[in-house]
């Protein structure tokens, strides 16, 4: 197990290699310059000056390099250095330098911020993407595992054909259809919640907690709707197979009682399924988060994104695109290892 | 291994033979598929949208470009002018609904057709030669490990202005988010027919066309490719959801096809700034959307228990 655990780690090295080197081409090779935003009084000799101060006359490979290095070794040594307040010192290897040292040691910052480092920015963002999203997979986990189970043992019940209807319905419509239909219904109508999603806000009383909660009522419960549809049809489908096996039938025969089956063994065995994909699933609703944050107009990673990309800002949006596929790698890493922990037919070798 | 065969009286036989009627794949698969009411349903739905929206244009001869400002904002109303309502311009909501159709529609299929084309290529190569196994399942698995969305918005941000210098506005975009969306989109479909491949490889038949000396190109194509249509077939029909899905996610972040030309997302994005005073101009292109993908998620389903044989009693 350990043995393939370092391996299954170790062969990321080159997916994340590859995905950042494909991310960093098409953004190198894009035509667009940083500088077009810019007014058009400013003349072209000062033009070439700024491109040469983001470093954009050096070749491509150079480019490419010196990015890795910042944000592989730098950054992180950073943030090292930060929270447990030590020195890293230098690193050499014949002429190249590997690890600066720690006063010239150059972060990733962003074109258009001000030259603010990028995971500072990341950071002031992470949190109001974590509140919305967190809070809404964890519902949605929550409300989808019962009702899955639910229908599944009470097949081609009323219950089961009224959620299975609701689940096409939830992952046929849009986020983005829901959102807005809940934003006339809710806020424009009836006026029970804010349109806008507040980020300001600090939470310090009843009254501010109270605010809180009511501007996320909506975001949360649109992305959990999307999700409990997915999940819970996955669900019950993964308890439906396994009450065809021959196992429930001897336990059934041994006369356990129904409530007794479904719990110690159709329970256990088919949820290993689902705790994969829902570890799968992680890194794609950051993503989907994008959509719901443009909706409610939360600024998180996503609003972001979409607003480096707007201003060119290449670093911000390198930098965000490579933490996503970082997450997606490695929470396949970690499916795969639950996998082999929850299941003992699969062997590792 | 021995094979022992019963032999059935003649009389029984000559029985058999006059009461089965021959009956092909795709007719048991049409039988199993009447079975799901709701496939049935989705089907008629898509026909009518489809239709309406290829169609329709012809006889709702009302141009969706034309600004009338004295008309702006109206409620959707039967009796009326324009039945749908008009927007903050005075363009007329029914047709820019349908004219966006059009071009949501083409856009679905036309990426879908790509995205199979290629996975379809992928996993037949990978499934049927053993040396290429391996580097192109590499690959596949380093695509699937790309942020999809966010790449999507990425590509088309940088590449819009030198496609739409190129080719125009409206073509340049389209084949941009065809091109981006179908070539984002082919790993599931490769994955399925490579597992598809690898199986039927090990069959009699294959072993028999290559014992009479079949080239393996035909082999691959006459003999393999056909069996694995059925879920090459359900791939695509999920396939058109998810790439008009996608398109009109791009569109509703603005990121898609400009404002002059109207798909369903676009128009979202548009009536999104004036939902509070006319919530109208969301609800209509959000009905399509919703409907079109529902339609097809139904029938997908249905397609995938009437293709499966193992689910066949």
């Amino acid at each position: 197990m350990s043995t393939y655990l370092i391996r299954r780690i170790l062969t990321t090295i080159p997916t994340l290699l590859f995905i950042s080197f494909v991310i960093f081409a098409l953004l190198a090779l894009a035509p667009g310059d940083p500088t077009s935003n810019l007014p058009m009084t400013i003349d072209a000799s000062v033009r070439e000056q700024i491109r040469k101060s983001l470093g954009l006359d050096e070749p491509f490979a150079v480019r490419y390099l010196l990015w890795l290095k910042q944000f592989v070794l730098h950054e992180p040594i950073n943030a090292i250095e930060k929270a447990f307040d030590i020195r890293i010192p230098s690193l050499q290897i014949g002429p190249i330098s590997i690890i600066d040292p720690p006063g010239e040691r150059l972060r990733v910052t962003s074109w258009s911020s001000r030259g603010k480092p990028v995971a500072d920015l990341i950071l002031e963002r992470v949190p109001q993407t974590l509140w919305v999203v967190g809070v809404s997979y964890l519902l949605s986990v929550l409300i989808a595992i019962p009702l899955g189970v639910l229908g599944a043992i009470r097949q081609n019940s009323i219950f089961d054909q009224i959620s299975s209807v609701f689940a096409i319905i939830g992952y046929s419509m849009p986020t983005f259809v829901t959102g807005l239909l809940a934003i006339i219904i809710f806020s424009v109508k009836l006026g029970w919640f804010p349109m806008i999603y507040d980020t300001t806000l600090v939470v310090k009383d009843f009254a501010s907690f109270g605010q809180q909660i009511r501007q996320m009522i909506m975001p949360v419960a649109v992305l959990a709707f999307f999700q409990v549809a997915q999940l819970s049809r996955f669900t019950r489908s993964s308890i439906l197979d396994n009450l065809k096996q021959d196992y429930v039938r001897t336990a059934n025969a041994k006369g356990f009682r129904e409530r007794y089956v479904i719990s110690k063994h159709v329970l256990r065995n088919s949820l290993i399924p689902v705790v994969t994909l829902i570890a799968l699933g992680i890194p794609s609703i950051f993503a989907g988060a994008i959509i719901t944050e443009q909706i409610f107009r939360v600024n998180g990673l996503g609003a972001l994104l979409i607003i480096a990309i707007q201003s060119f800002d290449i670093p911000v949006v390198m930098s965000v695109l490579f933490i996503f596929a970082v997450l997606i790698v490695s929470f396949n890493v970690i499916a795969d290892i639950v996998y082999g922990f929850l299941d003992p037919r699969i062997q590792y070798s | 291994m021995a094979v022992t065969t019963q032999v059935a009286p003649p009389g029984i036989q000559l029985v058999q033979a006059k009461s089965t009627k021959t009956r092909t794949l795709w007719y048991d698969a049409w039988v199993q598929f009447r079975k799901n009411r709701l496939s049935i349903l989705g089907i008629i739905v898509l026909t009518l949208l489809i239709v309406s929206m290829l169609v329709g244009p012809l006889f709702y001869q009302v141009d969706p470009d034309k600004i009338d400002i004295m008309a702006s904002e109206l409620a959707p109303s039967l009796s009326g002018e324009h039945p749908f309502g008009t927007d903050d311009l005075g363009r007329d909501t029914l047709a820019r609904n349908l004219y966006g159709g059009r071009i949501s529609l083409a856009v679905g299929f036309t990426a879908m057709l790509i995205a199979m084309t290629v996975g379809t290529l992928i996993g037949l190569l990978s499934g049927f030669i053993p040396s290429l196994d391996g580097p192109l399942m590499r690959f596949t698995d380093m695509m699937f490990a790309l942020p999809q969305l966010p790449l999507l918005l990425v590509i088309i941000m940088l590449f819009r202005d030198t496609l739409r210098s190129i080719f125009g506005p409206e073509i340049g975009i389209f084949l941009l988010v065809v091109f981006v969306i179908g070539i984002l989109g082919w790993m599931p479909t490769a994955r399925i027919v490579r597992g598809s491949v690898l199986s039927i490889k090990q069959k009699e038949f294959i072993e028999a066309a290559s014992c009479i000396g079949t080239r393996r190109g035909k082999i691959m194509f006459k003999h393999i490719l056909p069996n694995v249509m059925s879920p090459i077939i359900v791939s695509a029909t999920l396939g058109i959801a998810a790439a008009i899905l996608t398109e009109s996610v791009l569109s509703f972040l603005g990121l898609g096809f400009p404002s002059d030309v109207p798909t369903w997302g676009r128009l979202l994005f548009d009536g999104r700034d004036f939902m509070t005073r006319n919530p109208w101009l969301v609800f209509w292109p959000g009905l399509f959307i919703s409907l079109t993908i529902l339609s097809i998620n139904f029938m997908g389903d249905g397609l995938r228990d009437a293709l499966d044989p193992r689910q066949r009693q």
